[in-house]
């Protein structure tokens, strides 16, 4: 053999000899992006560029569609508000949420289970239903308003109704609050105390302990939380549509090109821009968090520190029962309003057990539906963006920030433009045609959420010492080994976290199945839709009843089922 | 243990919902029909279930959405759409779209009036119902002598902050009641109206408001009117003295659906006096078949004064009247 065969034969070798197994699995994940994200993607993009209508014209790329944010007030505000509307409620959400993740992971209290079960229901508000609750709650014959007004009259103080930009921010706040008291609470049990406990012993007093260890270490989470709560109101539609009297946000316009113009290339404009404002949002959050380094999760661990004092426990106990029972309002009046007939004027009207009787004969497949969709998307979800997480933490390859925003789009743009994309991909006369099945909804929900997991993992990434994997590859495990044993023990309570949400907010996802969706994948929320629009309140809100109480029951047998095996995760060895 | 059965529950469900998702997409049978309805569901459903009467062997679908969304995916799913007939939309609504559809001359052809159709030689749509745009007033909040009679009366300074209509961009019929205005009174009033009155993002907001006593006076179609009054909200209805539209929405076939045959015999049917019944009593519309009296607590067309709707103009002037009229809500 020469001297040339022997090289090669030796390369041959060293290729084989490489761990191949983590390129092999990250293939899979790319290659769904790519045909499922980045094409539908593309063509929205190039949609945006092609002047208004519905034809994608490659030869005509211009900036028309953005000509309205120049000249057009109307565009202007609509674009003020919605990030005022938004910035608002990441400040909103994180006073309310920091304190009760912190409350309820770190104070010895009863009932966690069921405040961390509870605590997601807020963000499930039934499209359109949840909104018209607050207004009667709040409207100007709202029943809250006229009671807390027949209080505070005499005193002077009048209560106002809820129109208006203010209005917008407090419903959206107490809706989206969830996402940063679900990941800070992951975050605070997740940090290791020992460095709380070194502080201590130091002789730092507690405020100091607070801000200088404990907070810092949850920032990657509480950052986490807060770009979830900025997206979804820069995105939410039904809030401002019914509580914003004529204050306009990004996605009415968008709604508005849709609805009464056809006009999907301005819609996708108007997407895209707030696609932008977001990326750039996205962007101050990865540097503030990256300004610092995150060693927490380290190889010797001990039991976290629970305040134990009566004072302690009381006020967090007042304090998340107080936030659960204001947030859960909405909530509460679907409940009520599903036993009624009517809710005009103060109270209800016309009690009855009609809407719930009928459930069974309207909607058995439908029931079927959502529970398939939802669950199946939420672990392909889980899976995927466990490992695009990964991807562009650990390996962090050349556009890892390109693949993070990619991800991110289909969660930032409108569910009707990511549909329409879906639907021009693999429907009509497309080379894939999956249009009117299962899996045309099912990837569609896969690539909108994905973001849940993604985010969430990303910030346990950044918790976790990567030390801890060097050692394991030093030792002389592989890398598929060292991912089963340290990495994904880890991380399990944040891709946990992420399919708790995915699955939650899939079970009444609306904008992109109303699009997608045929007589035999039809689901739960476009029934809801159906009666909301014909004026059955009753029987929609019986039907949100429903998905309230499933993901109520699921989330907290996860919690108490997961429960130890989380916390247990933590303690290596 | 636990995990172990966890991790088995979890792989079985995969796996089935890949047998699921790999189902093939819904088959061309020559028997069945897709009907996409922005109609309501009762509605929709009970057509349905009369016309399977006549064709038991034909299985219908029906695909709910709003119209907007309907003409999204209709667009989207060119040039092979997978609904057959599209129920319900505003005429404008039509025209924007024609080349969407296909012309066919139904059975009961001769029976609908020319104006309420397509007026070409094979029309691509029927008419469905007249939703007359009307005042929807709070009999709980407003006195009847203090009732707006008129679409001028509406800037009265009386009704500061007790008027909701919605934005003329969400819809075509929202778009008719400031096109009306505008011809009646011209743009300056747009500019009073937009100061008094609060222009919404939702069009079901409008009638759920003024019934819940929020709004005291929304402008709305008839057919909410009556529903609400049907069901003994406190609201009551005034056709404005100075004239509303002759406006109707139709249904028409889908150009390249998957069952043309199906879909020429559901037109039929919309076409006959049978639907055009179930079509008035369902849901307390007005019917483009003359002959019907007004729906419900509604009154007959001859009691209503009308205005001299140019459904063309009112068409071409759209884009350009939305977004001047837009520029001045705040």
């Amino acid at each position: 053999m020469d001297e040339r065969g022997l090289q090669k034969e030796s390369r041959i070798e060293r290729l084989l000899q490489k761990d191949w197994t983590p390129y092999l699995i990250f293939a899979v994940p790319l290659l769904f992006l790519a045909l499922f994200l980045f094409w539908p993607l593309g063509i929205t993009v190039l949609r945006a560029f092609s002047g208004p209508g519905f034809d994608v014209d490659l030869s005509n790329l211009g900036l028309d569609n953005f000509e309205r944010f120049m000249t057009s007030g109307l565009y202007q505000r609509s674009l003020r508000n919605s990030f005022v509307v938004s910035a608002s409620a990441v400040v909103f959400a994180t006073l309310i949420g920091l304190p009760m993740g912190y409350c309820v992971a770190r104070v010895k209290m009863p009932f966690k289970n069921l405040f961390l079960s509870i605590g997601i229901l807020p963000v499930i508000m039934p499209s359109f239903i949840g909104a018209f609750s607050w207004v009667i709650l709040l409207g100007r014959q709202g029943v809250i308003r006229l009671f807390l007004n027949r209080l505070f009259v005499p005193l002077g103080i009048v209560i106002p109704s809820i129109y208006g930009v203010a209005g917008i921010i407090f419903a959206m706040s107490l809706t989206y609050f969830p996402f940063v008291f679900l990941l800070s609470y992951g975050a605070f049990s997740a940090a290791n105390p020992m460095l709380e406990e070194a502080a201590m012993m130091m002789g730092a007093r507690r405020p100091r302990i607070m801000r200088s260890i404990t907070l810092p270490l949850v920032i990657p989470s509480i950052g986490a939380g807060a770009i979830l709560v900025f997206i979804r109101s820069m995105g939410n539609y039904g809030i401002p549509a019914i509580l914003g009297g004529d204050q306009y946000v990004l996605p009415t316009l968008i709604y508005f090109r849709v609805s009464g113009f056809w006009d999907l290339n301005s819609a996708a404009a108007i997407a895209l821009v707030s696609v932008i404002i977001t990326g750039g949002a996205l962007l101050l959050q990865k540097y503030v968090i990256s300004r610092r380094e995150y060693e927490t999760v380290s190889s010797s661990r001990s039991e976290q520190h629970l305040h134990t004092h009566w004072l302690a426990r009381l006020v967090a106990i007042v304090y998340c029962t107080l936030v659960l029972v204001v947030a859960m309002l909405p909530n509460i009046t679907i409940i009520i309003m599903s036993f009624f007939e009517y809710w005009r004027g103060a109270l209800p009207t016309g009690f009855t057990l009609e809407n719930y009787a009928r459930i069974p004969q309207l909607v058995s497949s439908e029931i079927f539906n959502s529970l398939f969709l939802a669950t199946t998307a939420s672990l392909i979800t889980a899976a995927l963006g466990c490992m695009v997480a990964y991807i562009t933490e650990r390996r962090r390859p050349k556009g890892a920030i390109l693949l993070d925003m990619a991800v991110m789009a289909p969660f930032i743009l409108p569910g009707i433009v990511v549909a329409v994309a879906f639907l021009a991909a693999f429907a009509g006369d497309a080379v894939i045609p999956l249009g009117g099945t299962y899996l045309i909804l099912l990837i569609s929900f896969v690539v909108r959420r994905t973001p849940y997991v993604f985010r969430s993992v990303v910030a346990s990434l950044t918790q976790l010492d990567v030390t801890l994997e060097e050692s394991s590859m030093i030792s002389g495990a592989n890398w598929l080994y060292t991912f089963r044993r340290v990495t994904f023990p880890l991380i399990l309570s944040g891709i946990i976290a992420g399919t708790i949400l995915t699955f939650a907010t899939l079970l009444q996802e609306l904008s992109t199945t109303i699009l997608l969706y045929s007589a035999r994948t039809r689901t739960v929320p476009v029934r809801i839709f159906a009666m909301v629009q014909d004026g059955y309140f009753g029987q929609g809100a019986a039907l949100s009843v429903m998905l309230l109480a499933t993901v109520f029951v699921v989330v907290y047998v996860m919690n108490r089922m997961l429960g130890r095996s989380i916390s247990s995760s933590f303690k290596l060895g | 243990m636990t995990r172990r059965v966890c991790l088995a529950v979890l792989a079985l469900l995969v796996s089935a919902g890949m047998v699921f998702a790999a189902g093939a997409p819904e088959d061309a049978e020559p028997d069945s029909l897709t009907v996409w309805s922005a109609a309501a569901e009762d509605e929709a459903d009970a057509l349905v279930a009369a016309f399977r009467a006549q064709y038991p062997e034909i299985s219908v679908d029906v695909i709910r959405a709003g119209s907007g969304e309907l003409l999204t995916r209709l667009r989207a799913e060119q040039p092979n759409p997978s609904g057959d007939v599209l129920l319900g939309i505003a005429k404008e609504a039509f025209d924007a779209n024609y080349d969407l559809f296909t012309g066919y001359v139904a059975a009961y052809h001769d029976d609908i009036p020319e104006e309420l159709r397509d007026q070409a030689a094979v029309p691509r749509y029927y008419g469905f119902s007249m939703p007359l745009q009307a005042f929807m007033i709070n009999t709980e909040l407003l006195d009847e002598q203090d009732y707006p009679r008129r679409w001028v009366d509406l800037i009265d300074e009386r009704y500061a902050g007790e008027l909701i209509l919605a934005n003329p961009a969400l819809s075509g019929s929202a778009y008719a009641q400031i096109y009306m205005m505008h011809g009646l009174y011209g743009f300056d009033f747009l500019g009073e109206i937009a100061r008094q009155a609060t222009f919404v993002a939702s069009s079901t907001a409008v009638p759920e408001s003024v019934a819940r006593g929020e709004y005291a006076i929304g402008v709305t179609g008839e057919g909410n009117i009556a529903r609400y009054m049907e069901e003994g909200a406190p609201v009551t209805y005034v056709y404005p003295e100075d004239g509303t539209g002759r406006r109707f929405d139709a249904s028409g076939i889908i150009d390249g659906g998957p069952n043309p045959e199906a879909a020429e015999l559901f037109m039929d049917f919309l076409t006959s006096e049978d639907a055009y019944q179930i079509i008035r009593e369902t849901r307390s519309r007005r019917v483009v078949h003359p002959g019907f009296p007004g729906p419900g607590p509604l009154p007959a067309l001859e009691e209503i004064t009308f205005f001299a709707y140019d459904a063309e103009e009112a068409a071409a002037m759209r884009d350009d009247l939305t977004d001047r009229f837009s520029e001045l809500i705040e």
